[in-house]
């Protein structure tokens, strides 16, 4: 066994025996005559705010707090357990209360977005370097540009130096749109290649019938649309990757606003029970 | 596939500018430019590059990136000569992210507003629905008086500071819980104290003893919330009074595994307590139910029936039960003719030669009087200024041999007969206000006395007449002459006043008779401060005296002993306020299964009678022997049978009432 899986083994069982110990604690506090759903819900809390420090780790703190990766690996660790303590303040019933099924749903959003999350970090990041180093996601838009720019220079140039149109024709028909945006994103998530794979039997299809001048214009734009379509690939897979916490984040300072709320409202009617 | 990444080296930008807010818009159509947009979002570009002035001429500065110098160079007047068009700036990612942050909390301001910015009802837009017995509360503040429904005017509550007592407040407007509504179980902090402390000493000594992880609050020494157990806004259908096992041990910490196994043995249940009816379970069963009622019924049930809701088990009335053996001795029909009544005033046997000789005026005062002074008269005698010294001073004398005894001696004897006269003369003038003044009864606040009337029950001025003219006849009015003929047999045999001999005597009508209730419930509560002898003489009087009545034959005597109260006449009687920490029912256990089951009447299953005679020799003297019941404790076995936790669950619950007193439903406490 590599040392990765062993340590994320060790992760895994860690959270389930901390969530176990938690549980056992909530329950003996329960049966100490006392109200288990206000220990529960005050160890929410602070595991929400706890969590949210790796969001202030990355907007506010300049100086240095550790690597990114130890934060987010805390942060995982106690996401799982935050999640066990809402099923211990919840008591594993769903809310009967208008107030309470807005937190109850944004919880499950935030829980389950980070879930998401958590398994899009552990399944991404390897497909990402399959072929090497992966590509800046902010530099895709500027690198597909200058695809499409050298693609279209090249069907050009065909018609020029072999003296055919059949290659400028192929790409006006098809590889124009192709190099205009973002394409076949959902079959990349999929891990499909059954696009290119038409994409570039076409172009060998032309290859056929034009001259060798022309068939070195031909092999030029196939790799051009196989740079294309990793492009395309990086951008499914890193957008999945940097598009969940789009809907984490914002939930999470929502409920933020709504543990507030919640615990006023709490303790303005209290019933006393310790 | 390297080579693929390697060959889109050539494609990346120079300037990445993640952590700006806006980049520029041309990166997917002819690739970003050097400039940038500026921090308000608008293009920065005007031309390919800023010209620079060196030594008079105007230089490109366009990066090798962009494509290096342009071949036209700049105008003379230094101006750019590639300008370019200007693009719409984006937003990055980052800025993307943080503005949708922005907006959800705008939009969740805004449904908390729209949630509770209005007026609620029920459980308001936070909470649960009531419990459908509360389920007709329709206001917050009906049970959170210091919060309310008024917009956000509950937010300041939430910091200030609440006892169990302000929580409380609201279940007890509806609900009568007793003057202890706020401690644990509902009994006296004082109580509360002495079982705890009870407790742990015993615990001391016990091995299944845990410690708790989190102890519970320290209950014995504070009040307790409601809301501790009764946990509400949980639904319609949630049970209000439901309680774990686990949550009784938070306080009670000795482990309780079940009812068969760890649960301690019943060393005092039922009936280890001196109860106020005091009946030999033993004699009675053994030796005087008859036989042909063992053949028709459960002999039990001659005297027992189940109570109320049946829970309890109670006794039936005296005519019921008891009348039939013990009536004669109560109304005196079963007595000598001296013993039918209870004498009430009575003139003590004298030594007339020695109170003359001494001066004493002893004219009218019969020779042949024999009596004692009553207990009814020591308690009206204490009741007149100055009589209490005589009685103490007199108390050790022989009235019937005063030879030997001194000037002081009998000048107290001298002061006590005046003191009986001017009794006898208060009694024929004013009757029951006689009683009244002298036992100051009209000045008792406390303890709801009886009336006076009561005292003397229907004494008239004609029967102490009677008295006065048959045994002090120098006090009678003078003309009529004419002496009193009511005896027992002829006046009155079915109750009331007579006179004999040279005594005046009252014969009880009956069970609970007004005059023997009314004289011992008197002296059972406030006797023994003011006539304590009284008090002692009154218990003999009724018990063993070969008079009727016999009350303290069967009523607790023992209960009017230092430091005991009065309980009362009856048996114990369970709805009357007594603490019950056990909550047994008598009816689901009478079931004929049980009956079948065991071949032998249903009570005798559990209730078995102890060996020997213990409890008879208590009852004969109780100073010096311990109480001891007629029936054994219960073997917790005897109940394990059924609640072994499979076919009866055998939860704390089951059997043990956390309210230890009833807990009346809504609505019962409104004034």
């Amino acid at each position: 066994m590599t040392r990765r899986p062993l340590v994320r083994g060790l992760e895994a069982v860690g959270v389930v025996v901390a969530a176990i110990l938690l549980g056992a604690a909530i329950d003996q506090y329960g049966q100490a005559l006392r109200d288990s759903r206000y220990l529960a819900g005050w160890i929410l809390a602070g595991g929400l705010v706890f969590l949210m420090a790796l969001e202030l780790r990355g907007q506010i703190l300049t100086v240095p707090a550790g690597p990114m990766s130890l934060w987010i690996r805390v942060h995982s660790f106690l996401g799982w357990l935050v999640i066990a303590t809402f099923v211990f303040h919840t008591e594993w019933r769903l809310p009967d209360s208008v107030f309470g099924w807005l937190l109850w749903a944004s919880f499950l959003v935030l829980a389950g977005s980070g879930a998401l999350g958590f398994l899009l970090a552990r399944w991404i990041p390897p497909r990402l370097t399959d072929g090497g180093e992966p590509v800046p996601f902010e530099e895709i838009p500027v690198i597909r540009a200058g695809l499409a720019r050298d693609a279209r220079a090249c069907a050009m140039g065909a018609v020029r130096d072999s003296c055919s149109s059949m290659i400028a024709a192929s790409y006006v028909k098809t590889l124009q749109a192709y190099f205009a945006r973002p394409r076949n994103l959902i079959c990349h998530l999929w891990g499909s290649s059954s696009r290119i794979d038409r994409l570039t039997a076409e172009l060998d299809a032309v290859a056929g019938y034009v001259d060798e001048v022309g068939r070195d214009r031909v092999a030029e734009l196939r790799r051009l649309v196989v740079l294309k379509d990793d492009l395309d690939r990086q951008l499914a897979l890193q957008g999945l990757l940097r598009g969940w916490p789009f809907v984490h984040l914002p939930i999470g300072y929502g409920i933020l606003l709504c543990s507030i709320m919640h615990v006023l409202m709490v303790y303005g009617y209290s019933s006393g029970a310790p | 596939m390297t080579d693929v990444r390697h060959d889109r080296r050539g494609y990346q930008s120079v300037f990445g500018r993640p952590n700006r807010e806006w980049v520029c818009g041309c990166r997917e159509t002819a690739g970003p430019c050097a400039t940038g947009p500026d921090s308000s979002g608008h293009c920065g570009a005007r031309h390919d590059c800023q010209t620079i002035n060196e030594n008079g001429r105007w230089r490109c500065t366009r990066p090798e990136s962009a494509g290096g110098t342009c071949p036209e160079g700049p105008a003379p007047d230094g101006a750019c000569s590639q300008p370019v068009g200007e693009c719409l700036p984006v937003r990055t990612r980052r800025a993307v992210r943080n503005r949708t942050v922005l907006w959800t909390m705008v939009t969740m301001i805004g449904v908390l507003a729209l949630l509770f910015g209005g007026r609620w009802e029920g459980g308001g837009p936070a909470f649960g629905p009531l419990s459908s017995v509360h389920s007709g509360i329709e206001v917050c503040v009906a049970c959170h008086p210091s919060s309310s429904s008024r917009e956000l005017s509950w937010i300041p509550t939430a910091f200030a500071p609440k006892s169990p007592e302000d929580h409380n407040a609201a279940c007890i407007a509806c609900h009568d819980v007793g003057p202890n509504g706020g401690r644990a179980h509902l009994v006296p902090p004082e109580t509360l104290q002495r079982l705890t402390t009870n407790a742990a000493e015993r615990r001391a000594s016990e091995k299944d003893v845990r410690s708790p992880v989190i102890p519970a609050p320290d209950f014995a020494n504070r009040d307790i919330a409601c809301a501790t157990c009764h946990s509400e806004h949980q639904g319609r259908d949630y049970d209000l009074v439901a309680m774990t096992d686990e949550r009784c041990q938070a306080c009670h910490i000795q482990r309780i595994e079940g009812l068969g196994a760890s649960h301690p043995e019943f060393t005092e249940f039922p009936g280890q307590r001196q109860q106020s009816i005091l009946f030999d379970h033993a004699t009675h069963y053994r030796i005087h139910i008859p036989e042909k009622f063992m053949a028709v019924t459960i002999p039990c049930n001659l005297c027992h029936q189940t109570q109320g809701d049946g829970r309890d088990m109670g006794t039936t009335s005296f005519e019921k039960s008891c009348d039939a053996c013990h009536g004669p001795e109560v109304n005196g029909k079963d007595a000598t003719t001296s013993g039918k009544g209870i004498p009430f005033l009575s003139l003590p046997a004298l030594d007339l030669e020695t109170l003359r000789k001494a001066g004493v005026a002893v004219d009218g005062w019969p020779a042949a009087a024999d009596g004692v002074l009553t207990p009814f008269m020591v308690a009206l005698l204490s009741g007149e200024s100055g009589n209490r010294e005589l009685l103490d001073r007199t108390a050790d004398l022989d009235l019937g041999a005063l030879k030997d005894v001194s000037k002081e001696g009998i000048a107290a004897v001298d002061g006590l007969l005046r003191a009986i006269e001017r009794l006898a003369l208060d009694l024929r003038a004013s009757g029951a206000k006689t009683v009244d003044d002298r036992l100051s009864i009209s000045r008792i606040r406390k303890g709801n006395p009886p009336l006076p009337g009561m005292l003397v029950a229907g004494l008239t001025q004609t029967v102490v007449d009677v008295f006065i003219r048959t045994s002090l006849p120098h006090l009678a009015p003078q003309g009529n002459t004419e002496t009193g003929t009511l005896t027992a047999e002829t006046w009155k045999p079915s109750g009331g006043w007579f006179v004999e001999g040279y005594t005046l005597y009252y014969r009880p009508v009956g069970h609970n008779d007004v005059f023997s209730r009314a004289w011992f419930e008197y002296l059972a509560r406030f006797g023994r401060k003011k006539s304590p002898e009284a008090l002692a003489e009154a218990i003999d009087l009724f018990r063993y005296e070969e008079i009727p009545g016999k009350c303290a034959k069967c009523h607790a005597t023992r209960q009017f002993g230092p430091g005991a109260d009065f309980r009362g006449w009856g048996p114990r009687n369970p709805a009357g306020g007594e603490l019950r920490f056990t909550d047994f029912s008598h009816n689901r256990h009478l079931h004929p299964v049980a009956i079948r089951n065991e071949g032998v009447e249903n009570c005798r299953i559990c209730h078995k009678l102890a060996e020997g005679d213990g409890f008879a020799e208590w009852y004969v003297d109780p100073e010096q022997t311990p109480y001891q019941s007629n029936f054994v404790p219960i073997p917790k076995e005897r109940c394990a049978v059924c609640h072994d936790g499979n076919q009866v669950v055998d939860r704390c619950t089951r059997c043990h009432a956390y309210h230890v007193r009833p807990v009346s439903p809504a609505g019962s406490n409104h004034r």
